[in-house]
């Protein structure tokens, strides 16, 4: 089993989409994440962009399709072609702002709305580097991402905190999730298929378990 | 990596753009009536052949705003989506599907009241572009029927050339609805139509400067101002020393009168408006009622062109919010969304240049406003540059303004007239991007949005502004035949791109950087020709 894990690693696909209020951060979190770049001053988005990222997750490949969207209302009605096939959602607030935290509260019920438990979702309290001006506590956004399923996070986009981790445990979510639904699907898979084809592919799949719980 | 050279190489180039215009006080009022076989002599923006609902929007003014309220009905085709984007075919409802979830915030929009009704105006009505229907079917004959049309095209533009040879496309033009052109061709003798080349080539296209500078100065000097052959000329490009006079006469800012002094007193009396506009509404930014349309403008400015020196002079912020915010309160319909900052650009920038009288070579990006005048001379000029920009950018507005109200059904709809267009034009990259499943609206709203500022460096974006202006429905109509003719430009290397990330990546990044203007002159000719040759199709293509 191990073994033909390691011949053919897996290569997921994934669509993740940020949302969030207006200059929270969102470009500048997946600029840093992509390149590695913090700028103060870059144009705020419109609409939505689209960039990419390569990740590697114990045996697994992950391609990541990211569509960064704009935080104007205006523009939200929009939202459904980012997030429709998302596998993934980051909603972002900005510590310093708590109407930016009540925005990703809208986002999480219309996401839920729309697509019921699916797509995993993660919260991100940016700028953290702004400390002395927060005005979201940590328990409250904690405790609100837990009653939603939600994983939290607080990242500095311009001091490179926390960014990578936010993405790393978003696509191991992604993966187990992935891994689930392919279970679910075997499992519903009409019985009138011959039991062994059923194992066969079952046998391929069984190396995904491991992955769960990695470093970092 | 691929991304992180073009982004770089993206923010070397930064434009920025400016210019609408609009109208005072045309808001929302959502009053829904049925489309009667819309007359198209009718100045609405857009698509007024398309069957169905028709909003019409009244003014209304906001609280404590007494301007006399200009009466102006913008009549949109309603958009109906087809295949790929079937997204869009449910924003009504999908609209309806979340309000709750949003409920809290959505009344700080002053326009609310009449969102739902024009959203159902936009959702439930269907109507398609007439030959809209080849969807997908195309044939090998559209290879030829491409170059058919590049033929005409440039046979036509040579035709224009030579006097008055008139189009015998006009009658099949003014009745033709959707992309057909409607703008100035509605009147078969007006003449606009054969505003494009002066002489009798494409090469005619590219300016002579001081024999063109003689022809607008006659044009100028003329007791009546004949602004048909003012748009005629300035349709291929205005001399950079004449532009901003002639900018402020096409949008209609400036009173087409030759006269200095009654040109004069008319901008001086339009500058006191302004002034005053802003002495008794500016305060209001802090208002409950207008912190968040505010708030918005005032993080949108500052991160405009961050590249350019210029835009990080506090002056010239101020100056930006000023106008956007005056401009949103008059406009609550549609209120302030992004990118209509971007729109100020052009206006700001040739105005200001025409002000500071700069060379025609001198770089503007770098311009330290500080040091090329002394403050008292920088209070004396730029107010005017400053009410200039916003009555420019009011005119642009009101003609584009459906682009910008809730859902942006003009934008959506150009984005399917453009998909139409290019599938019937370039059917094998229309296959392609299908094949990759990319959707024009993931890559076309902002081209409709932010009318090309951010694809295409400021001086060509202005350059292209000389041709909106000079068009009826320059930015409302021509707009997507441009869009259409950037879009082909690329076709070769889109059709190279192997899948969706790549060609996403490519078009938002296109390698503009280095264009000048050769290149938007080749853009315009061939939206020119297309913009002719598509109302004169054959009819088997129609269907
Ligand atoms: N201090 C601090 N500033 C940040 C941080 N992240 C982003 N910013 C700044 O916040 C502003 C807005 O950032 P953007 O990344 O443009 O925000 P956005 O959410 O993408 O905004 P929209 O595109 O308008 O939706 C910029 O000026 C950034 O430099 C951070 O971690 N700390
Ligand atoms: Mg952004």
């Amino acid at each position: 089993m191990a073994a033909s894990a390691v011949a053919s690693p897996r290569v997921h696909d994934f669509k993740v989409v940020l949302l969030g209020e207006g200059c929270v951060g969102k470009t500048s979190l997946v600029l840093r994440y992509v390149e590695n770049k913090f700028n103060e001053k870059h144009e705020s988005t419109l609409q939505a962009s689209f960039l990419t990222k390569k990740l590697t997750i114990g045996n697994r490949r992950v391609n990541l399709s990211i569509w960064d969207t704009a935080g104007q209302e205006r523009f939200h009605a929009l939202g459904p072609i980012y997030y429709r096939d998302s596998n993934g959602a980051i909603l972002t607030y900005d510590i310093t702002d708590d109407d930016s935290f009540q925005k990703v509260k809208n986002w999480v019920k219309e996401l839920k709305k729309m697509l019921g438990t699916d797509i995993m979702l993660t919260i991100i309290g940016n700028k953290t580097d702004l400390e002395k001006q927060r005005n979201v506590s940590v328990e409250t956004a904690e405790q609100y991402a837990e009653s939603v399923g939600a994983t939290h996070f607080q990242t500095s986009a311009k001091l490179n905190r926390g960014v990578e981790e936010v993405f790393l445990d978003l696509s191991r979510r992604m993966i187990e999730q992935a891994d689930k639904q392919d279970a679910e699907k075997r499992a519903l898979s009409p019985s009138s298929r011959s039991t062994a084809a059923g194992n066969v592919v079952l046998l391929e799949e069984t190396p995904a378990a491991p992955i769960k719980s990695g470093c970092c | 990596m691929i991304f992180g050279e073009q982004r770089r190489k993206w923010r070397h180039r930064r434009l920025y753009p400016g210019g609408a215009s609009s109208v005072d006080c045309l808001s929302r009022d959502g009053e829904i009536k049925e489309a009667t076989s819309a007359s198209p002599v009718d100045a609405s923006e857009t698509g007024s052949g398309l069957t169905g609902l028709a909003l019409v929007v009244n003014d209304l003014t906001p609280a404590g705003l007494r301007s006399t309220p200009l009466r102006s009905s913008v009549q949109e085709g309603p958009v109906k989506v087809n295949g790929g984007l079937k997204s869009m075919d449910s924003f009504g409802k999908y609209q309806r599907d979340v309000s709750d979830a949003w409920s809290t915030e959505e009344l700080a929009e002053e326009d609310n009241a009449g969102s739902s009704r024009q959203d159902d105006n936009y959702g439930s009505s269907s109507s398609r572009l007439p030959g809209a229907t080849s969807n997908g079917r195309v044939s090998g004959q559209n290879r030829h029927y491409s170059e058919h049309l590049r033929a005409k095209g440039l046979q036509r533009l040579a035709m224009q050339s030579s006097g008055r040879a008139s189009l015998p496309a006009h009658s099949a033009i003014a009745s033709r609805p959707g992309l057909a052109v409607r703008s100035s061709s509605v009147n078969a003798n007006d003449g606009l139509d054969e505003r494009p080349p002066s002489s009798s080539s494409l090469q005619s296209l590219l300016p002579r400067h001081s024999q063109k500078s003689d022809k607008f100065d006659k044009v100028l000097s003329m007791p009546s101002l004949d602004m048909e052959e003012l748009r005629r000329l300035s349709w291929s490009g205005i001399p950079s020393q004449l532009r901003a006079n002639v900018w402020r006469l096409l949008c209609g800012h400036a009173p087409p009168v030759s006269s200095k002094q009654k040109l004069e007193d008319t901008l001086h009396r339009k500058r006191e408006e302004y002034q005053s506009l802003v002495h008794d509404y500016y305060p209001k930014r802090h208002d409950d009622q207008y912190k968040d349309t505010f708030r918005q403008i005032h993080i949108d400015v500052p991160r405009m062109c961050p590249l350019i020196p210029l835009f990080q002079q506090i002056v010239v912020q101020e100056l930006f919010e000023r106008v956007l915010f005056i401009w949103a309160l008059r406009n609550p319909a549609s209120g302030y969304v992004q990118g209509i900052n971007d729109l100020v650009t052009p206006y700001f920038m040739v105005f200001l240049r025409q002000s500071l009288a700069l060379s025609p070579e001198e770089d503007m990006d770098n311009l330290q406003l500080d040091q090329v005048c002394s403050s008292a001379q920088l209070q004396a000029k730029l107010p005017a540059v400053e009410a200039d920009s916003f009555w420019c950018l009011s005119k642009l507005l009101s003609s584009i303004q459906s682009n910008y109200t809730f859902a942006q059904p003009g934008i959506q709809q150009r984005v399917v007239q453009l998909k139409d267009l290019v599938q019937r034009v370039d059917a094998p990259l229309h296959r392609h991007l299908e094949k990759c499943t990319v959707e024009y609206l993931q890559f076309s709203f902002r081209w409709m949005n932010n009318l090309l500022i951010r694809e295409l460096p400021l001086k060509c974006i202005i350059r292209l502004w000389d041709s909106y202006h000079s068009e009826m429905e320059g930015f409302a109509h021509f707009h997507v035949y441009v869009c259409a003719s950037f879009l082909l430009w690329w076709s070769e290397d889109l059709r190279n791109q192997p899948d969706f990330q790549h060609c996403l990546l490519l078009l938002q990044n296109l390698p503009t950087q280095n264009w000048g203007e050769d290149e938007v002159e080749r853009l315009l000719a061939k939206a020119y020709m297309l913009k002719y040759s598509f109302a004169d199709a054959p009819r088997h293509l129609r269907a």
